[in-house]
């Protein structure tokens, strides 16, 4: 098994794409681009293509990962030069890398990620707001959850999935926080909470999101996947 | 001008994707001031519109053109219209984000009638006056073309001018009449002038229409069309379809717009040939895109590879009326499956017999789907009124081999209130469904697979223009109403499920296949109290649509239920599809008397259409040519 991890951005217009329309996306550039995917066994093959973590809608990222298998080997220089070539702008290669046969993931690696988080000019003080915001002892949010199976809204409190946060100007929060297959903080539920709390500006999805790094954990530190 | 979109409108819309255009394989052009610049419409959402073919068929065409940049425009979904109203936003292309109002011209297509409140609405989006005649020399050329824009006259008052035919044909020398327009300033008028004189092209306003002094019989006071006439001396008193003569010669969308989304028609799509040899009585497709013409087998190989090259799609379909009847179909399969083992090859409209369903087994490595049979009417002695070649005998031998074969569900598709139909032939559909039920059960229980189903769905007959049965009468809707209730009680094994559904909207788009001029007054008032999306069920606004017949004072007599005699003046004479109106009237006498035709390939029915092409081709001789 030929494995191998790639780094990509996705910038501009391509932002409002979702993610099995992304992977769909990927499937045919690697196609076009005949860079040799390994396909799936069994009654429905599908290529060995998966990405780390979904991207929400309507934000960008400048640091996604997925994993993919080739039936036969290729150079990864050759990989990023020709998938490149197959790529609509607003998606890019800029690593790629070889995996043992056996390795963990992006996937299952992935646990934590940054934001930059830009807020629309207005006559408000972001950075008092945020500031009163993360200060609460508790941070509710309410999130769909199981219950012995069943599916149900559930408060939860997620102040403790919330590392680090800073303005680095005046309208951009930079937050990082938990992300991944085991705990996860979904930025979409974050911010309704924050408009809920400041109460008097309506959240109109005015801000622009996007997300710098995603990390795995090694030795307590946040690195990245590659 | 340019429009802008804010992040926030789309975040709040489902689906923005729809709205961003971008694509792989869109056609990036730079804006220059002697660009023609065309949008095509498609008066549906995105995601039905970028499945149909003849979209990327025409951008790929007007976009080799230099000086002409075909861009692309969608029925906008009711969230983002009302998003787009809010916040002012006209109607724009997904290429360049451009007003539609600032294009030369606008192209809507016409695929179905009941996209025709949504051509309205889109206009008013656009901002462009949906009156022909109320625009002016700043607004976009309206056109429209289609197999639905054959019968033109209900949108006649909505549109400039329409063309007759397959769109690959003229629109070179309507660019080169428009560069020389806009070389001398000529306003408008002038322009149109000189279009009429192209072959194919129909300008609704340099035709008078006049009607009888008295309603027609049965009629309270509608009167029947006594003449369609030019009102100009230099324009064609019969516009003529435009065909491709050579299919091989036919430039075909070997690189289309992929779209992100998921769409209806998600895979790559190579149309193998145009035009039916089967000749059913009831369809207007069989009749309009008559003749059959071919794409030959390696061409069809070429373009099958720069298509799967140029895409990266896993799954190629084939497109025609009846892939069956393409001659080397077996070898054309066999050849793809070799070369690109990974892809999915799939064959709609497959008849089913021995050799389809091992082609079946084959294309689908042992995934057992549905099968399908259009046995559109239940008895016989109906589908012989209807020319519809299939026996009960074949589709019993057909299921047979697929229960032997590890089949186990069948979908049967019907028409209900075809001419001639009695009860009896309703019966017949379900007796065809015990058949079928019968043939399961009597196949030993270790070789069948477990659990069969089978389906019948049912359609309400819609008499078309241009076909034998665009004299009939049409159904009421309380007797479709009543054919459907007759039906549902005859059929009782839990094995056979049945479809049924509401027939109001077959009713509706009788009073659009067969309408005149008469109703654009109703197209109208029905947009403007809300319709619109009319073919999606949770859109239909059934009161409204009936208050606005009402108002309008549209007679059902007139439209629906009303047998047209022999020398009707039809809204659609001065058009001439190839096939000659004697042949439908012979076609329909021989299904009154339930007699049968010979399809092409067997014998010549002589129904005119040879006339069209310059040396007569025809698919006999042009199979001749191919071998």
């Amino acid at each position: 098994m030929i494995n191998k991890r790639i780094c990509f951005s996705k910038t501009g217009r391509l932002k409002f794409i979702g993610h099995l329309d992304l992977l769909r996306t990927f499937q045919r550039a690697f196609r076009r681009a005949e860079v040799p995917l390994a396909y799936s066994q069994g009654f429905n093959p599908h290529p060995l293509l998966s990405f780390a973590n979904p991207l929400g809608l309507g934000m960008t990222s400048a640091d996604e990962y997925a994993d993919l298998t080739l039936e036969t080997p290729m150079d990864n220089e050759e990989i990023l030069r020709r998938t490149n070539a197959q790529l609509p702008p607003g998606l890019s290669l800029s690593r790629c890398i070889d995996l043992p046969e056996h390795y963990e993931t992006a996937m299952a690696l992935v646990t934590a990620s940054t934001y930059e988080i830009t807020f629309p000019e207005k006559d408000v003080d972001w950075a008092a707001l945020t500031s009163a915001f993360f200060a609460q002892e508790q941070i509710m949010i309410r999130r769909l959850g199981k219950v012995r199976g069943r599916k149900q809204w559930l408060d939860v409190d997620v102040k403790g999935l919330i590392y680090q946060y800073e303005m680095s100007d005046a309208n951009t929060l930079v937050l990082t926080c938990a992300c991944g297959s085991t705990v996860n903080l979904k930025v979409d539920s974050l911010l309704e909470c924050f408009y809920a709390f400041i109460e008097h500006l309506e959240w109109v999805h005015e801000e622009t999101i996007h997300r710098t790094h995603l990390y795995q954990t090694q030795g307590g530190q946040f690195v990245s996947l590659m | 001008m340019q429009v802008h979109i804010p992040d926030s409108v789309l975040l709040s819309v489902q689906k923005p994707a729809r709205y961003i255009g971008g694509e792989v394989n869109m056609v990036r052009k730079e804006i220059t001031d002697d660009l023609i610049r065309f949008c095509f419409c498609f008066p549906d959402v995105y995601d039905i519109g970028m499945s149909h073919l003849g979209l990327q068929v025409l951008y790929h065409d007007y976009n080799r053109y230099d000086d002409v940049y075909m861009e692309r425009c969608f029925a906008p979904w009711p969230d983002m219209e009302e998003q787009m109203i809010q916040h002012q936003i006209p109607l724009y292309s997904l290429e360049t984000f451009t007003r539609i109002r600032d294009f030369d011209f606008l192209g809507f297509t016409l695929q179905y009638e009941m996209s025709f409140t949504n051509i309205l609405n889109m206009l008013h989006l656009g901002d462009i006056p949906i009156f022909a005649k109320d625009r002016t020399d700043d607004d976009p050329l309206v056109c429209a073309g289609g197999s639905t824009g054959y019968n033109p006259e209900p949108l006649a008052a909505f549109i400039d001018f329409f063309y007759m035919g397959e769109g690959e044909v003229a629109f070179g020398s309507i660019f080169e009449a428009y560069r020389k327009h806009r070389a001398q300033g000529l306003p408008r008028r002038a322009f149109l002038e000189e279009l009429a004189k192209i072959p194919g092209i129909y300008v609704p306003a340099f035709y008078t229409v006049t009607y009888e002094d008295h309603p027609a019989e049965g009629c309270d006071h509608t009167p029947r069309i006594a003449s369609i006439r030019p009102n100009r001396p230099d324009v064609p008193e019969k516009v003529v379809k435009l065909i491709c003569e050579e299919m091989d010669k036919v430039p075909y969308p070997t690189s289309p717009i992929i779209p992100y989304l998921q769409t209806v028609q998600d895979r790559a799509v190579l149309e193998i040939f145009r035009g039916c040899i089967r000749g059913c009585r009831f369809c207007q497709a069989g009749m309009v895109y008559r003749p059959v013409r071919q794409r030959s087998k390696a061409n069809l190989l070429t373009l099958a590879d720069e298509l799967l090259k140029n895409t990266g799609y896993d799954e190629l379909s084939f497109s025609s009326l009846s892939s069956n009847d393409y001659p080397q179909i077996f070898e054309l399969i066999q050849e793809i499956h070799e070369r690109y083992p990974h892809i999915n090859v799939s064959l709609p409209s497959l008849r089913v017999d021995a050799f389809s369903l091992d082609l079946m087994e084959r294309l689908a490595e042992g995934k057992k789907s549905g099968l399908t049979f259009a046995a559109e009417g239940g008895s016989q002695r109906l589908r012989d009124v209807i020319n519809k070649n299939i026996t009960e005998e074949e589709i019993l031998n057909g299921v047979h081999l697929a229960f032997q074969g590890g089949w186990n569900r069948v979908k049967l598709y019907f028409m209900l209130g075809l001419p001639t139909e009695t009860e009896e032939d309703i019966e017949g559909i379900s007796r065809l469904a015990q058949a079928i039920v019968d043939e399961y059960f009597s196949i030993d229980k270790a070789i069948r697979a477990k659990d069969l189903k089978v389906t019948v769905s049912t359609s309400f007959f819609v008499p078309k223009p241009f076909t034998p049965f665009q004299w009939v009468a049409q159904t009421s809707y309380e007797e479709y109403m009543g054919k459907q209730q007759f039906l549902n009680g005859k059929i009782r094994n839990r094995k056979v499920q049945y479809n049924c559904h509401d027939a109001f909207l077959s009713t509706l788009e009788g009073y659009f296949a067969r309408g005149d001029r008469r109703m654009a007054d109703l197209i109208y008032t029905a947009w403007k109290k809300g319709c619109r999306f009319d073919s999606w069920s949770d859109m239909f606004l059934e009161d409204a649509w009936k208050e606005a017949i009402e108002e309008c004072g549209i007679e059902a007599a007139y439209y629906i239920t009303r047998e047209r005699a022999k020398d009707e003046v039809f809204p659609w004479d001065h058009i001439d599809v190839g096939v000659r109106k004697e042949f439908l009237y012979h076609e329909y006498e021989r299904a009154k008397q339930g007699v049968t035709s010979p399809n092409c390939r067997e014998q010549c029915s002589g129904c005119g259409i040879k006339k069209l092409a310059s040396h007569g081709i025809c698919y006999g001789e042009e199979a001749g040519r191919d071998q």
